[in-house]
């Protein structure tokens, strides 16, 4: 199994959290219906209850909403390359492989320029435990822009992640991370 | 139009001894029948990726293909049939139309299924373009006649929401007291002081949404039959991919929104409680019908050269869109169902499960909507499920609680029911966690050899869609059964 961290422990929790909370709170009102009341008699608290939620709730929204702001990743909220220009590099995809370089380095802020030559494709990154760490779509007619610094030297999966046609599982290759110069 | 034209064509469902119960109780059967053989469709997929049984490529993708699109539009027929049962309570709604429209949606089925089993036809359910046309591996016929399918279920589904529209002005004096807003705007009021029922209010949205993502629809599959006749017309492929998810992505979703009507039916039979009308009704459904259309973009966060505004826009409506479903409708249900004298039977367990369903699957398809969190989850087995939380785990158990208060429920389940209806929730469980837990190590979406830990966990699925198939027979034996020893009238009383 892939160790689960960064954003897919955030997620995996959140969701474990949210469906224990709903699941518990169902059993609750479930259990309830054996020792039934007049409707009258619950329902004034139900509807202060609603207003609570309603608050709580949308409050929430607006403040999720809000966060993902500043951490699309988009190229407009990327923060430009700290040192030096990011490192442009061109891929294609087509039926059923990339056109990319097979070595990149560590350390260095990455701007991917992708497209494809037929149809829809994904290009997903894996790293070298498994864990999917980017993606952005092939698109022909178009080119996506996805800025990606590689965090750590080691062997890296391009895997299409849109159904592209009958060979579309067998669309991945092996990318290279060697070590960012200067690092030791 | 339509009715003027049956009108003159003299033909009238109940001389030809179609009454709206029987026209109901058959498109329940076929949508049922059809849902069953889509669904070992999908045990055999997962069997398949868990190397259990050989499938070559092309044949897994053809029956992606036809599992996803027969599953939408037999969903589509059996929530649309459910809701039309109730709306005759309150509408004058003509059963030769719903005929029509079941007749539509199931040529519909039978031609995809021919272009999918005979021609091969795999591009998946969204037959994204352009890949309909380029590396395809199936004949040219295929192609222009899944798009014809296509062409029949959208229409359809537009002339069940075309009657249900005339039928609320009819009734209502016009769309906006079918939403209810007469309890916000004075001037709205009727006379009689008639106000719209939830159910009303909900068919409302749909049928107005539904006429919507109908057009665009019908727009997108004229595209690509222009296509499909001439290699030369012109496709802009990002405008087309919006196209194809507002289409997609409503449809499936308004599926929920019809359910929706049917629950405010029928829970406050087995409740013994009132559902009314008020103006938080009003407002939660209309803000419904204005955002629920927009959330499409969703399915391209990942397409950076979309504009920044429509992604964001995509995020914000999901996020509203969800409100009046948690606040309203769902909270409103337990609200029914909290002390009251509930008569626990077939239908009022599936309804209250459906409702654990939708909240559940909502839940990860609003993490999977959060953009940041989008790059992680999209197109990973994350995205199935979700969408078969709130699909198989949602609407089909609404279907099914319909179909078990249609056959007639006037005593508690037996210890046969009980058991089919555990090893049911056991099988459906253990399958979606499957997928969960898929997505979440990344694995992708429709592949037909996936990367570890895939096989795996589609090993595990499997046993657990044989538990669930197992299950469901009983559910559907036990229905039939009590429906051939009801009086021919449903319901629980």
């Amino acid at each position: 199994m892939v160790p689960l961290e960064g954003k897919q422990l955030v997620i995996f929790v959140l969701w474990v959290a949210l469906t224990a909370i709903v699941i518990g709170v169902f059993w609750w009102v479930m259990r309830s219906t054996r020792r039934p009341d007049a409707y009258d008699a619950v329902s004034k608290g139900g509807y202060r209850l609603r207003k609570s939620w309603a608050w709580f709730y949308g409050t929430l929204l607006i403040a999720a909403f809000a966060a993902t702001l500043w951490t699309v990743p988009y190229a407009w909220a990327q923060p430009a390359a700290a040192k030096r220009p990011a490192m442009v590099v061109t891929v294609r995809a087509r039926q059923f492989s990339f056109s990319m370089p097979s070595r990149l380095p560590a350390g260095r802020q990455i701007e991917f320029r992708v497209t494809s030559d037929d149809v829809n494709h994904g290009f997903g990154i894996y790293s070298p435990q498994g864990v999917l760490v980017a993606q952005v779509q092939a698109m022909p007619d178009y080119t996506n822009v996805m800025y990606f610094t590689f965090s750590a030297p080691g062997t890296y999966t391009i895997r299409c992640l849109e159904f592209c046609g009958v060979g579309h599982s067998d669309m991945h290759q092996t990318l290279t991370v060697y070590p960012a110069k200067g690092s030791v | 139009m339509l009715a003027r034209q049956l009108e003159r064509t003299e033909f009238h469902a109940e001389d030809a001894g179609l009454s709206p119960r029987r026209v109901v109780g058959i498109g329940l059967v076929i949508g049922l029948i059809t849902i069953y053989g889509l669904a070992m469709v999908g045990g055999i997929m997962k069997a398949a990726q868990g190397n259990l049984l050989h499938l070559a490529p092309e044949t897994f993708y053809a029956l992606l293909t036809l599992h996803g699109a027969g599953m939408i539009a037999t969903v589509v027929l059996l929530t649309g049939v459910a809701h039309w049962y109730f709306l005759r309570e309150h509408l004058t709604l003509r059963v030769e139309v719903l005929l029509f429209a079941v007749a539509a949606i199931v040529w519909g089925l039978l031609a995809a299924a021919v272009a999918v089993l005979v021609g091969g036809f795999a591009p998946g359910w969204t037959f994204l373009y352009p890949l309909p046309f380029v590396g395809a591996t199936w004949p040219a016929w295929a192609t222009g006649l899944f798009f014809f399918g296509v062409l029949f279920v959208g229409i359809g589904f537009a002339i069940y929401c075309l009657d249900i529209l005339a039928g609320i002005v009819r009734e209502y004096g016009s769309l906006l007291n079918g939403l209810a807003l007469d309890t916000l705007i004075p001037r709205l009021r009727r006379a009689d002081g008639k106000v719209a029922p939830p159910t009303v209010i909900a068919a409302t949205m749909v049928a107005i949404d539904g006429i919507l993502t109908v057009s665009a629809g019908t727009i997108l599959v004229i595209a690509l039959l222009g296509r499909w006749a001439s290699p030369n017309f012109p496709i802009d492929p990002l405008w087309i991919k919006n196209l194809t998810y507002f289409f997609g992505h409503t449809i499936a979703n308004l599926t929920i929104y019809v359910s929706a009507g049917v629950i405010y039916a029928v829970l406050p039979h087995y409740t013994q409680r009132p559902w009314h009308t008020n103006k938080i009704y009003a407002i939660s459904w209309t803000t419904s019908l204005i955002f629920v259309p927009w959330a499409w973009p969703h399915h391209l966060y990942m397409d950076f050269v979309q504009a920044p505004w429509l992604q964001l826009f995509g995020e914000g409506s999901t996020y509203i869109a969800s409100i009046p479903a948690t606040v309203v409708t769902i909270f409103g249900a337990l609200l029914l169902v909290y002390r009251s004298p509930m008569r626990w039977r077939i239908g009022s367990t599936m309804f209250v499960a459906g409702l654990l369903g939708w909240l559940i699957g909502g839940a990860a398809a609003m993490l999977d909507a959060t953009i940041p969190f989008n790059d992680v989850l999209h197109n990973t087995l994350w995205v199935p499920a979700h969408f078969h939380t709130y699909l198989l785990g949602g609407v089909f158990l609404f279907v099914l609680g319909f179909a078990s208060h249609f056959a007639g429920e006037r005593a508690a389940p037996g210890r046969f029911a009980k058991t089919a209806e555990w090893l049911f929730f056991v099988g459906l469980g253990g399958f979606l966690l499957t997928f969960y837990a898929g997505g979440i190590e990344g694995v992708p979406r429709r592949e037909a050899v996936q990367p570890a830990p895939g096989p795996f966990l589609a090993d595990i699925a499997t046993g657990f869609v044989v538990i669930l198939l197992v299950g469901l027979t009983g559910v559907l034996l036990e229905t039939l059964w009590r429906a051939r020893h009801s009086a021919g009238q449903g319901g629980e009383a």
